[in-house]
């Protein structure tokens, strides 16, 4: 028995949503149920009363404003997605702004103002006021010990890595005032102070000032603030604006004969850590390496494999590149130069014949070069930092590329991902993004079982220096050419991973 | 009982409900994938869409706002969400539903900005096909009540009548019956655009048709039928 208050069959069997079956065991319970037929019959006519009113229709503009959003809505974005790609430089442009208009922008540029007072005008003073006189004589006998370039420009900053120069190099200000004895008279205290506050111990005080045997033994020396200055005029026998020219030429030519020496060697050099029965990287794709990725092996002529320590040690050396420090002497000067154009993807060996860090007392009229390496300036320069920018940049573009990537694979849109992997092939720069992409490639083929493809792009990843998922891309190697049944490349892969650091023991 | 046999056959829509649910999905596939076009750009697939919708959805908010113009205010802020929130929608979602839900939402808060009565008083005065004041409901009531029960002028009477009566459902029963008799919305869609179960809607729908009646029956509206039908219940019972 059916209340029809209650059985939620008679709305579904009203409006027709009754399947079959339900509909026929419904209608053989209406048909005894008289009230309920006629309660079933009473709503039908209701509902007619109701549908047989007139459905009404919005006006006709209101379709045409809301159309009109609609593409407004799709040309602002299709404006987005064309602007995308120069919207960094917005962001950037719009930060430089708002930082313009910072009240901080005013002292940063006051405070730049006065660095740059400073720095052109103590040379100057200096050669203005050339020291003389007894008391320097220790200090520039001490001097004489050091490389012969140390009366470099005082660096911009009070970095703490140029307070306690290295043995053997020039004679400090501290030194000399400690040699010389005069640095420091009682009553001349607050004129020194002052001066120190500008990182310079005035010369004519220093000259006036007795040697005193007491005050040398007792005298504790001033904090230093910077690097060694000069101690006497001997240093400025050659003019400070010829021998920065000198330095500046040097390093430019060991850069230049450095990425000569890259771009000499060849595609497979650069591609393959291993030759014996490797693959060689098709020469496309290592094109797309860019001319910024550092480079170990594109500068071994020799053929030596390098080191995977020295694997590692590539990109950390391209960030923090170091910038020349002039109160270094010519030795120093010359393993700076090699190490720059490790930096720039040269070859450390062709710059000076020496590896890098190695001692750089091979260089021509150097003094000895203390054993261990010298505390290099590690503020890098304004080339150096736009270097590092850049760098910085091309991981973001490779790591944005790659969430793209898989956003297209979780959507399973293949293609899509492969237009996008195919795309950051081309443009990344520098091997370990450009490992990432290859890595990443062969991934997504191998779930597609397009193996050979696989193959060859984890053979490529596997084999690009600087990634640092080789372990990984060999191992994916490994297990496509075992799928494949290609026992040499399965050998190759096996050879590398044990070659590998904590490799794997088969 | 005084009905015909095809009264006593009800079941027209029912033998073809496989029908209607495959044109029902058919339905929601297309209007998924003119969404998922507009959203790729393709400012023709919403337009298209907008011609399917445009009816049921501006319908559907006038009956539930009772005002042209406010209906027309909603139907075009409906349509422009969804415009802005195209980029949101995923596909897993019925196209529908979504609007709906956008639309009774919206309808909502309008009805709570603008206090529109849900109630009519009887004594409140109908507009005359001139815009002249005609007479109320009581005495409209009162002068139909005597009026033979002619199927085809009694369509014509019985309008004012019948929503009068669906003006005076609950709140809760309003917007079912108009989801599903003025929006074609299926129960299902409308529980997931409600946020109740599909019984509970079925359940309202059932109020709401009950009310209706009994609202028509007591003006003697149509008694062949509705007091037909009241007289057999009470006769069963007896």
């Amino acid at each position: 028995m059916i209340d029809p208050a209650d059985d939620p069959r008679l709305t579904s069997y009203l409006y027709g949503e009754l399947d079959d079956t339900d509909a026929s065991v419904f209608e053989a319970e209406l048909a005894g149920q008289d009230a309920l037929s006629a309660r079933v019959r009473a709503y039908q006519r209701v509902l007619e009363w109701v549908r047989e009113e007139p459905a009404l229709d919005p006006a006709p503009e209101l379709d045409a404003l809301i159309l009109a959003a609609a593409r407004k809505k799709i040309s602002d974005e299709v404006q987005d997605r064309a602007t995308a790609e120069v919207r960094w430089w917005s962001r950037w442009a719009a930060g430089l702004r708002r930082f313009v208009a910072s009240p901080m922008y005013g002292w940063v540029a006051v405070g730049a103002v006065a660095v740059a007072v400073l720095v052109v005008t103590l040379p100057m003073v200096e050669h203005e006021t050339p020291m003389v006189g007894p008391e320097i004589l220790e200090g520039e006998a001490r001097r004489d010990e050091a490389p012969r370039i140390t009366n470099a420009m005082p660096p911009p900053s009070d970095s703490p890595t140029t307070t306690s120069p290295p043995s053997g190099m020039g004679a400090s200000r501290g030194q000399i005032a400690r040699g010389g004895g005069g640095g420091r008279s009682p009553e001349r205290v607050d004129s020194f102070d002052s001066l120190d506050s500008v990182d310079g111990i005035g010369r004519r005080d220093l000259a006036k000032a007795k040697p005193s045997p007491e005050r040398q033994a007792s005298a504790e020396p001033p904090p230093l603030k910077s690097a060694s200055k000069p101690p006497s005029n001997k240093t400025f026998e050659v003019p400070f604006e010829a021998r920065e020219a000198r330095e500046a030429r040097e390093v430019r030519e060991v850069r230049e004969e450095a990425v000569a020496a890259a771009a000499a060697a060849p595609v497979g050099e650069l591609a393959s850590a291993d030759d014996e029965g490797g693959p060689r990287a098709d020469r496309e794709a290592l094109a797309g390496l860019g001319a910024g990725g550092g480079g170990l092996e594109g500068g071994r002529s020799n053929g030596s494999r390098p080191t995977e320590a020295e694997l590692r040690r590539a990109p950390a050396r391209r960030r923090s590149a170091p910038v020349m420090d002039k109160s270094r002497g010519e030795a120093d000067l010359k393993t700076l130069g090699a190490r720059a154009g490790a930096a720039s993807g040269a070859a450390s060996g062709a710059a000076s014949g020496a590896a890098p860090g190695a001692a750089p007392g091979a260089a021509p009229g150097a003094a000895p070069a203390p054993a261990p390496a010298p505390a290099l300036t590690e503020a890098p320069s304004k080339k150096e930092a736009k270097a590092i920018d850049e760098a910085e940049r091309v991981e973001r573009a490779a790591r944005t590329m790659l969430e793209a990537v898989d956003r297209e694979v979780g959507a399973k849109n293949f293609d899509g991902a492969r237009r996008i992997l195919r795309r950051a092939r081309a443009n990344t720069q520098g091997y370990a993004a450009y490992g990432r992409v290859m890595y990443r490639w062969a991934r997504l083929e191998f779930s597609q079982n397009r193996d050979l493809d696989a193959l060859d792009y984890a053979k490529i990843a596997a084999t690009t220096p600087g990634f640092e998922g080789r372990r990984a891309a060999f191992e994916l190697v490994e297990r496509i050419a075992t799928k494949l049944d290609r026992s040499e490349e399965v050998a190759w892969a096996r050879r590398n991973l044990r070659a590998l650091p904590n490799g794997r023991a088969h | 009982m005084a009905s015909t046999p095809d009264e006593q056959q009800p079941s027209k829509e029912v033998t073809g409900s496989t029908k209607a649910s495959d044109a029902k999905a058919e339905s929601d596939r297309e209007d998924a994938r003119l969404l998922s076009a507009f959203k790729s750009g393709d400012a023709k697939a919403f337009e298209r869409l907008l011609r399917k919708h445009r009816r049921p959805v501006f319908n559907f908010c006038y009956r539930m706002l009772r005002d042209r113009s406010a209906a027309e205010d909603a139907f075009q802020e409906v349509f422009l969400r969804v415009v802005r929130s195209a980029p949101k929608w995923e596909e897993s979602a019925k196209v529908t539903t979504w609007i709906y839900t956008i639309a009774r939402n919206h309808c909502i808060d309008a009805t709570r900005r603008a206090k529109y009565r849900r109630t009519t008083s009887l004594d409140q005065t109908f507009k005359g096909p001139k815009d002249g004041e005609g007479p109320s409901l009581q005495e409209r009531l009162r002068d139909e009540a005597v009026v033979p029960p002619d199927r085809g002028a009694e369509s014509v009477r019985m309008r004012p009548l019948i929503l009068e009566a669906i003006g005076l459902l609950s709140e809760e029963q309003h917007e079912v019956f108009v989801m599903r008799e003025y929006a074609g919305l299926p129960f299902r869609e409308i529980a997931q655009v409600v946020g109740v179960s599909e019984n509970t809607i079925k359940s309202r729908m059932r109020y709401a048709l009950e009310h209706l009646r009994k609202y028509l029956a007591a003006h003697g509206i149509d008694g062949s039928v509705i007091r037909d039908g009241e007289d057999e219940e009470e006769g069963s019972r007896s």
